[in-house]
């Protein structure tokens, strides 16, 4: 019988989510389907180990394609669970290593710099969106002066803010892992 | 030919390529070729035969009817390429030689 989740993972907790979702299959419980905010298991045999990845879609690793790039996936071994807006959900059976996407530095390297341009323009948009919510404020409370609807608009801008924040530090996160992995380019593949 | 430099994935593709072959295909061949030491993993594997295909290194052949699995071949170009990379690791190989010939065992 299959077992249903609720759980929340924003955009930039995406490692946790996959971190998660490979604790359940260790477990037994193998991802089969995702909906918003809900996870569904099916059991597994606990001799079967499998592996779960959540990629990103980005242009610079479909090439433009994302149909032709799950076809290929799915035929190189990879078996496709479900997508997500830009996410793909993927797993494999483990047989020899871990399972991975992508096995060389470069590779690595565009993958993670499309992540990180994905990250910016949200960046782009809370921003905009933060900016719209202050002046809201700023307009009700000034001009208008009704309290009731600048608060409203200041516990929006503050949750825009914090969002902001998580993205910022996921970024520079980012930054780090492509910096380092760039360093190691120097001297190995 | 220019002095390319190519990286270890995809001199074992085009090696891999001078029999037809579909993706899985290739993971498998470069993991046996290599004894078991080089793992492609697919997203690698996909962009570098975009690459490859976009330098006329390699082609995709035809798709027929009952195998659904679309399979790439090395082009001339692609071979005079590997030519050329295959020097390049015997120079590598030699030198290397020269200097810890007999001193390392497999």
């Amino acid at each position: 019988m299959n077992k249903f989740v609720r759980k929340v993972f924003w955009i930039w907790d995406l490692e946790k989510e996959e971190a998660w979702l490979n604790k359940m299959a260790s477990n037994g419980w193998i991802l089969v389907s995702v909906k918003p905010f809900k996870y569904e298991f099916a059991p597994c045999s606990p001799d079967m180990k499998y592996g779960i990845k959540i990629l990103c879609l980005d242009k610079s690793v479909t090439g433009g394609n994302i149909k032709n790039y799950i076809t290929f996936l799915c035929e190189s071994g990879v078996e496709y669970i479900c997508l997500r807006g830009d996410f793909v959900y993927l797993r494999k059976k483990i047989t020899n290593g871990p399972f991975e996407i992508f096995s060389d530095n470069a590779s690595k390297i565009k993958y993670l710099k499309g992540f990180k341009n994905k990250h910016k323009s949200m960046l782009i948009s809370y921003t905009v969106l933060l900016l719209l919510y202050a002046l809201q404020l700023i307009l009700y409370y000034y001009k208008f002066a009704i309290v009731f609807v600048s608060i409203f608009f200041l516990i929006l801008s503050v949750i825009m803010l914090l969002l902001l924040t998580c993205l910022i530090a996921k970024i520079q996160k980012l930054n780090r892992e492509i910096k380092r992995l760039e360093k190691e380019m120097i001297i190995s593949e | 030919m220019p002095n390319i430099v190519l990286t270890e994935a995809v001199y074992y593709i085009l090696l891999s390529l001078l029999k037809p072959m579909h993706g899985y295909g290739i993971i498998q061949n470069v993991s046996k070729l290599s004894n078991g030491r080089v793992h492609l993993a697919a997203g690698t594997l996909y962009g570098a035969i975009n690459t490859l295909l976009e330098k006329g290194w390699i082609v995709a052949l035809p798709c027929e009817e009952y195998n659904r699995r679309k399979e790439y071949a090395i082009t001339d170009l692609g071979v005079s390429v590997l030519k050329t990379e295959y020097l390049r690791l015997n120079e590598l190989v030699r030198n290397g030689n020269m200097f810890l010939g007999g001193s390392i065992n497999e």
